[in-house]
């Protein structure tokens, strides 16, 4: 009997093609950076603090553990075309989407 | 209706407010007094240097025609949003310079019988693209017995 598990590749692979953005990703150890689709959540929320508030920036990215075996830390970096002119470092990095996908957030880094 | 009529404890604030907003290193900073609580900042009002009271006692004198010492905890909190880094060292940048346009004169011009630093907050919940930090400071100042509009200041001065 078939198992849903056996079409997991193929139904990850395919929304990752149909629906991800294109990031620059560079890992760890890489010397360049390399295109990689990736799910980008854009958002924003309320920081409140003791006495004023600002709306910040609450941009998460997930990418498939298929196409970055290494788990993303701090030495990775990223570009992301929707938040033009900065490079990130994943931080907060955990596994998501059933084991299958790395989910982060986004702390900007000089270079 | 007329605009309130400032109180002693509003010209404190005011105070505070001009002289961090005449003080030259402060020129890219947001000076900002009586913020509403229910907005948040736009992100070009910021970096910001809030001016807020956060509680006020009272000692009162002796009887008859004395005075009352005003005690006010007054915060400065410094909020940066800016789309990058060094966000925390930015905001410790804000208060020092804010410190050293505040207490190169503990009366606040005359104003105040003293004014000094309380203490400093933690990184108050940082983002990534958003920090503040809060400086505490303990102030004193004389009013009348039953007027809350006139500060009693340094030699005979009033405000």
């Amino acid at each position: 009997m078939p198992n849903i598990n056996e079409f997991t590749d193929r139904l990850l692979g395919g929304a990752r093609d149909a629906l991800d953005d294109t990031i620059s990703y560079k890992a760890a150890e890489a010397a360049s950076y390399a295109p990689l689709l990736a799910f980008v959540e854009i958002g924003a929320d309320l920081a409140e603090f003791g006495n004023a508030s600002v709306v910040t920036d609450t941009t998460t990215v997930a990418v498939l553990q298929a196409d970055v075996p290494a788990k993303p830390n701090r030495d990775c970096r990223l570009k992301i075309p929707a938040l033009p002119g900065l490079i990130f470092a994943p931080v907060n990095v955990l596994a998501d989407g059933d084991g299958f996908d790395w989910k982060f957030d986004l702390e900007a880094v000089p270079e | 209706m007329s605009d309130p009529l400032p109180t002693a404890q509003v010209k404190v604030e005011d105070r505070i407010a001009e002289l961090l907003t005449d003080y030259g290193p402060l020129g890219g900073w947001n000076i900002l007094a009586r913020l509403p609580l229910d907005a948040a900042l736009e992100d070009h009002e910021t970096p910001a240097l809030i001016v807020r009271t956060m509680a006020v006692s009272y000692l009162p004198g002796f009887e008859p025609n004395s005075q009352i010492l005003c005690k006010p905890i007054m915060d400065l909190e410094a909020v940066v949003k800016e789309a990058g880094i060094k966000i925390p060292e930015r905001c410790q940048e804000g208060l020092a310079h804010g410190c050293a346009a505040l207490l190169a004169d503990h009366s606040l011009g005359g104003m105040m019988q003293d004014f000094a630093e309380r203490d400093l907050s933690p990184g108050d919940g940082d983002r990534r693209d958003a920090g503040a930090i809060s400086l505490q400071f303990d102030g004193e100042y004389l009013v009348g017995q039953s007027d809350r509009f006139t500060i009693h200041g340094q030699a005979g001065q009033t405000f």
